[in-house]
């Protein structure tokens, strides 16, 4: 892939990236049972990058995506740009590693990295709102992740099996 | 999918319903709500007295509703309003969070217990 071409590529992702990040903020779905708890349609487009690029450009994507729409949305001083920023680079992480093993389908990297995400999300809320309370959401935040990761990983799986 | 897939979502399935079974017989009927602004308890309402009170947190007035030994945040300001479409609340396990308006809700069985905590 020559420069130009793929330039293009990453900011077309990055785009997308937000546009569905801000989808997912549109979402409240499952929000009466874990607070703030969002679908995570973002991340079709991380793992595709991920699949199709490389690790490196999905990183780019992600740390694009979480800065661009917080400069939208809430401003990076904000602290829910912590929140977000440790979920993405923290699902970024293990879904690449779990990407390199390649021990998982497609699925079982989205669902890995969405539980990862809401894990991280509430430790760091156990953190900054000085709660230890939180805790008692990691347990339902692991089973909602796995149904919304397995949704996402199929939906990226049926994208990356398109051959263009 | 593969096997190892469903190997990875019976695990964490199992540990994840494991602790919340713990959670759950673990649960006690609270009493008291505490109210948190950055981190700081600025008030404590009992949850057998029906009541609306006002709070103001970062983006501004708040209204807090205490009904039937429930509460939620009837009212408040913010893009996507997400403390106050969590409605009401009533187990010790649930917290009511406003990051924007860095409110935290959380239910506890006496004054005490909060302190100790």
């Amino acid at each position: 892939m020559n420069d130009i071409k793929k330039i293009t590529m990453l900011s077309m992702l990055s785009a997308l990236a937000i546009v569905f990040g801000i989808i997912d903020n549109l979402i409240p779905l499952f929000n009466g049972v874990i607070p703030g708890f969002k679908i995570g349609c973002a991340n079709i487009v991380i793992i595709y990058t991920l699949y199709k690029l490389n690790s490196k450009d999905a990183l780019i994507v992600s740390v694009l995506r979480v800065i661009i729409l917080a400069i939208f949305t809430t401003g990076i001083l904000d602290t829910r740009f912590i929140f977000s920023i440790s979920g993405a680079i923290g699902s970024f992480l293990v879904m690449s590693l779990f990407k390199k093993i390649n021990i998982f389908s497609t699925i079982g990297v989205s669902v890995i990295g969405s539980v990862t995400h809401g894990i991280i999300q509430i430790l760091v809320s156990m953190v900054i709102l000085n709660q230890k309370e939180m805790a008692l959401y990691i347990p339902p935040i692991i089973i909602i992740s796995i149904i919304s990761g397995i949704v996402i990983g199929q939906l990226a799986k049926t994208l990356i099996d398109i051959k263009i | 999918m593969n096997k190892n897939d469903y190997y990875l979502i019976t695990i964490l399935l199992v540990i994840s319903l494991s602790f919340l079974f713990i959670i759950n017989s673990n649960k006690k009927k609270p009493s008291i709500a505490q109210v948190y602004y950055n981190n700081k308890i600025i008030l404590t309402l009992e949850l057998s007295k029906d009541i609306e009170q006002t709070i103001y947190g970062d983006n501004g007035k708040m209204i807090l509703e205490v009904k039937d030994g429930s509460i939620r945040v009837k009212d408040e300001n913010s893009k996507y309003h997400l403390c106050s479409k969590q409605g009401f609340i009533n187990s010790s396990n649930d917290m009511l969070v406003c990051l924007p308006n860095k409110v935290v809700i959380k239910l506890v069985d006496n004054e005490l217990d909060g302190v100790v905590r």
